[in-house]
């Protein structure tokens, strides 16, 4: 019997409150609420303890710079194991699905009415699955919750979504699969091609550190990050991939579209975090300006798009891509401001775009509608949820002082330091996102206050406000002082950094072309290459 | 000492009693089955001739009132041949290495690849004889079911053992006449004759085609041992085109039986027609016992000249897998997608052969290829018995197995939508099912030869693509179940099936469920094992 790890334990508890829920009577709403708080409460409790445990100097003893992990046989036939790990990157997406699951819980607790024990068993599952993704360090293991996290998701979506539901659901699920399948297999030959150097693996790390020492063949390199960067690229979603992501988000439930938002398209940039960068840097850094440029018409299409919406939630949706572009940006800049930025804006969206939603969806539960031209003037009807509007859709902009800013701000500075061009562009997006977001601002909270029932909106219940209070409060933490988020992410992102660096005979190429220039020599750092990017081209 | 350690010392305290007890019996039919052997390796296939004598006295003496007893000889039938089966892999694992060898004129092999068929029957017949406790058979041919359904398994059993082109021949054609027999059962419907009589012409045409490809192959090496035609297929000049002949022949008759593409056109009129419980034993048994067939013939026999088919194989894999997908996307009848999709299904084994033949006789013992096939037929037939099986009793409920009759089916049977979603999920292949298992397997298999045969790369390719179609018409069904409203407002009234029934969709769509989480790896291994001596049985 293997030892019961902590992070196992965050992943899988919320199947024993699937299993409680299975054994209370449909009828018993309240009942069923409370037991899937308290299991959501628990199993966020539990990441806590990881949280507190976590220590970015560790270095990690069963598996090699993770930490709290666990090695458990699982195929030995294929040689797959079950092995979960934690490091700076996966701690704090960790701890977002965690929390978002009570925050989507507590913040929809009277919304919805039908069949609310099947409802909070796949919002229980579906957690389970995306944390299953943020700690499994076996690529199949990974792939195993990767897509375990479709069925719930299909659920909630095709049930307790809005008129089109079925549409959205089957074409989220499609999309997914369609990525996923290219990515299996581009998995079982990278464990086919990891049986060169020592007995094939599918263990992370493990390919990790081998294929730092022996680079993949440049040309199969290619093959392999596009069969993975497709599948996350249509998670993310990256620009041309992007088109379920409206609908999906639209039309499901709003606890659906938090968690979507939250953390389920934090998968795909993880997974470029997790996968693309560290098992494949040259064909990362060849196709760096292809990424790049798709995460800049992401974030001006988005925004663009995001600004003519009539439908509120449409908005928000659209807005995720644009913010999406950002950490993709920032991902493919290579540098350590740029990867850190990128895994604190994954957080903030997640904070923030969760928190948008669930604003959107009690305005749509007060009201029944999305449409921004029904509303006008509510500021007056609703004081508090104006208020908490106000702070989120500031920190979604990246007011200074709040969350955003601290995360595109990293993301800008290193996008600049590797090609100025795209980083001036990509600023522009931040102008676009205060367009947008204020022009809807205005229309619904501000101007007359025309229509009859806009008076009689009820404020936010007590409830929505628990939800809500510790995401804002989270969100002036992260503004105010991120250095604490920033020391443990630095400690997950410095070892892709450093594989990031270009392979050691591009760097004697280098050398030895710039060999006749004495200066270099003289100052003893030709082995130091400002602009990575660059030379790989060569 | 601790409560778990009482319980085991316990446990095997009364287990070491029941040996003694047992020892004397067992150890005298040990010692009569070592002196009638030949005899004592037919115990399997004996035990359900003996089911069906008895069912035949049965039904003269009790009468149609008996039909629940009928059942129950059968399954009892088909429990001692579980055993028996069990006993004998017992043998082949501990007593000799090469399995058990070839008897009866070196017609018939007793080795591990042939009992893990042969017991896999034995479960799928008994579910799906648990399922006819309460289905509504014409009344008066009910006892002739069960007599065809364990006749047919007694011909699978012998089938999937045969060692010898004509024993493979005549199996086959034993086991295919009941299949036609059971495709044709409902004899007052149209529907059912229509798909009999297509299913009968279009088999028998190439049964013909495949005896005259034995011809061939007789022909061609002067033996129709399977162990005598792989060495002496060696020594052969590959390139001769009445090699190739032969092969397509052959292929024509066993494709026919599996039903891969381009041989499948019989598959969805004869799965229409046909009472469901037939449907679901056509969709499986003979698909199981066809493909162990193809695997002896072209993985032991042909594999020297593996050259000559594998392109043969990769078209047909790739037509498998497109046809049946392409085609169930547009059904609305139940039986008629299922049968599309179990096509298509085929066509995943396929690759695992394909890539069991590019390993080569040499290299074979390590490919992935063979026992991924094996292992994805396992899967391959809990999850669609299961689906089967719960669509038997949707149609029951539900009045016809139109796809329409699926609306809404989590409020007639929570239970049955629960494990319906299950199978389909295992049928698409994703996880945490079996199914995911199953085809990952079969990609490991492929993938694995990307670099040494660039072609493989695109049939990975087409596996993919279709995998994702796929994922349409399963997914389909489940919102059809969950998602949509009732046709009609009786088609919501609670149905509750009765126990057997209950076991029956439990056992198949919990195995789907289980074996692609935990316990993965003891079937994995034992189908790893099977190759060897399957391969390298050496004639006496």
């Amino acid at each position: 019997m293997p030892d019961l790890d902590i992070l196992s334990l965050v992943v899988f508890f919320p199947l024993i409150g699937v299993l409680v829920l299975g054994f209370i009577d449909k009828r018993e709403e309240l009942m069923l609420k409370v037991v899937a708080l308290i299991a959501s409460l628990v199993t966020f409790g539990l990441s806590l303890i990881v949280y507190f445990r976590f220590d970015p100097n560790a270095v990690g003893e069963i598996v090699p710079g993770y930490q709290m992990a666990n090695y458990v046989k699982w195929i030995p036939a294929l040689n797959i194991n079950y092995v979960v790990g934690i490091d700076g990157i996966s701690l704090y997406l960790l701890l977002l699905t965690t929390f978002l699951l009570p925050v989507c819980i507590l913040g929809t607790w009277n919304h919805i009415k039908k069949n609310i024990k099947l409802y909070l068993q796949m919002l229980l599952l579906v957690t389970v699955g995306i944390s299953g993704v943020f700690v499994s360090l076996d690529m199949i293991l990974f792939f195993f919750f990767w897509e375990a996290m479709l069925i719930p998701m299909y659920f909630l979506i095709g049930i307790w979504g809005s008129a089109n539901r079925i549409y959205a659901t089957y074409k989220f699920v499609i999309y997914t699969m369609a990525g996923s399948a290219l990515m299996l297999a581009a998995m079982i030959f990278l464990f086919f091609y990891s049986s060169a150097s020592g007995e094939a693996t599918f263990v992370i790390p493990e390919l990790m550190s081998r294929f730092a020492i022996h680079r993949i063949d440049p040309g199969i390199q290619a093959w392999l990050f596009w069969g993975f960067a497709i599948a996350f690229a249509i998670k993310v979603p990256l620009f041309p991939f992007h088109t379920w992501l409206p609908d999906a988000h639209t039309e499901a439930p709003t606890a659906g579209s938090v968690i979507l938002a939250g953390v389920l398209l934090k998968m795909g940039t993880y997974g470029f975090m997790r996968f693309c960068l560290p098992l494949f840097p040259d064909a990362s850094h060849k196709f760096a300006h292809v990424i790049a440029i798709l995460a800049i018409i992401g974030i001006i299409y988005g925004a663009l798009v995001a600004a003519v919406q009539p439908d509120l939630k449409r908005l928000v949706a659209y807005s995720s891509i644009a913010h999406l572009g950002f950490v993709m940006l920032g991902l493919f800049a290579f540098n350590q401001q740029a990867l850190d930025g990128a895994v604190l804006q994954m957080v903030n969206h997640g904070l923030s775009t969760g928190a948008l939603f669930l604003l959107v969806g009690i305005l749509y539960d007060r009201r029944h509608t999305r449409l921004i031209s029904d509303f006008g003037g509510i500021a007056r009807s609703i004081p508090v949820f104006f208020v908490v509007f106000l702070i989120i859709m500031l920190a979604s902009i990246g007011l200074p002082g709040l969350n955003g800013f601290a995360g595109e701000l990293l993301i800008l500075m290193g996008a600049f330091k590797a090609n100025a061009f795209f980083g001036g562009i990509a600023t522009t997006g931040v102008i676009l996102a205060a367009i947008y977001m204020l022009w809807m601002f205005r229309r619904v909270f501000y101007g007359e206050r025309d229509k009859e029932e806009n008076k009689k909106i009820v404020d936010l219940r007590l409830p929505e406000l628990a939800a809500l209070i510790p995401i804002v409060l989270l969100c002036f933490w992260i503004g105010l002082y991120a250095t604490p988020f920033l020391r443990d992410i630095g400690s997950g992102t410095r070892p892709v950094v450093e594989l990031l660096k270009p392979p050691t005979h591009t760097v004697t190429q280098a050398v030895s072309s710039a060999a006749d220039d004495s200066s270099i020599m003289a100052d003893g750092r030709f082995y130091e290459i400002s602009d990575t990017a660059e030379v790989a081209n060569d | 000492m601790g409560l778990s350690e009482l319980a085991f010392n316990f446990l095997t305290t009364v287990w070491g009693r029941l040996q003694i007890l047992w020892s004397e019996p067992a150890r005298q039919l040990t010692h009569w089955g070592w002196e009638h052997q030949a005899y004592y390796l037919l115990f399997p296939e004996i035990s359900l001739l003996v089911g069906v004598a008895v069912i035949l006295l049965v039904d003269v003496f009790l009468g149609r009132k008996a039909f629940n007893i009928i059942i129950w000889i059968a399954i009892v039938a088909l429990f001692s041949n579980f055993l028996m089966t069990l006993h004998l892999m017992y043998m082949t694992s501990r007593f000799f290495s090469y399995g058990l060898g070839l008897w009866w004129g070196q017609l018939e092999t007793i080795d591990p690849y042939a009992l893990f068929f042969k017991q896999l029957m034995d479960w799928g017949d008994i579910l799906l004889l648990l399922v006819l406790f309460r289905y509504p058979l014409i009344k008066r041919f009910r006892s002739e079911f069960i007599i065809l359904i364990l006749s047919a398994t007694i011909a699978f059993d012998l089938m999937v053992g045969s060692s010898d082109l004509l024993a493979i021949y005549v199996m086959t054609e034993f086991g295919s006449i009941m299949l036609y027999l059971l495709a044709a059962f409902h004899k007052d419907k149209l529907k059912s004759l229509e798909g009999g009589l297509k299913y009968f012409i279009t088999g028998a045409a190439s049964s013909a085609a495949m005896l005259f490809g034995i011809s061939y192959i007789y022909g061609i090496v002067g033996s129709t041992n399977i162990y005598e035609i792989k060495i002496r297929m060696m020594s052969i000049y590959p390139d001769h085109p009445l090699v190739l002949f032969a092969m397509v022949l052959i292929i024509v008759g066993v494709g026919y039986k599996i039903g891969v593409a381009p041989f499948h056109l019989w598959a969805p009129d004869a799965y229409e027609g046909a009472p469901t419980p037939a449907t679901a034993f056509i969709s499986v048994f003979p698909k199981m016992a066809g493909f162990a067939v193809l695997m002896r013939i072209y993985l032991v026999a042909f594999a020297p000249v593996a050259q000559v088919w594998l392109p043969l194989f990769v078209i047909m894999a790739i037509l498998t897998m497109f046809v049946g997908n392409i085609m169930a996307l547009t059904q609305t009848s139940f039986k008629r997608l299922m049968a599309y999709s179990g096509i298509a299904q085929m066509g995943y084994v396929l690759i695992g052969v394909i890539c069991a033949g590019l390993a080569g006789p040499n290299e074979a013992a390590t490919s992935n290829g063979f026992w991924a096939a094996m292992y994805y037929l396992l899967i391959y037939m809990f999850m669609n018995l299961g689906a089967f099986i719960i669509g038997m009793m949707n149609e029951v409920s539900g009045g016809s197995d139109h796809l329409d009759t699926f609306n809404g089916f989590h409020q007639r049977s929570p239970f049955l939508s629960f494990f319906m979603t299950i199978c389909l999920l295992a049928l698409t292949g994703i996880p945490p099912t079996a199914g995911f298992i199953a085809k990952f397997v079969i990609f490991v298999s492929a993938v694995d030869y990307i670099t040494r045969y660039p072609a493989m790369f695109l049939l990975v390719l087409m596996a993919i693509i279709n995998t994702v179609i796929a994922v349409y018409y399963y997914v389909g069904i489940i919102k059809r179940i969950y998602l949509l409203k009732p046709l009609r407002t009786e088609l919501a009234r609670p149905f509750t099936p009765i126990f057997f029934q209950r076991v029956a969709v439990l056992v198949p769509a919990l195995a789907s469920l289980v074996l692609g989480i935990f316990y993965i790896d003891a079937p994995m291994n034992y189908v790893k094992g099977a190759w060897f001596m399957t391969y390298y049985t050496t004639i006496a």
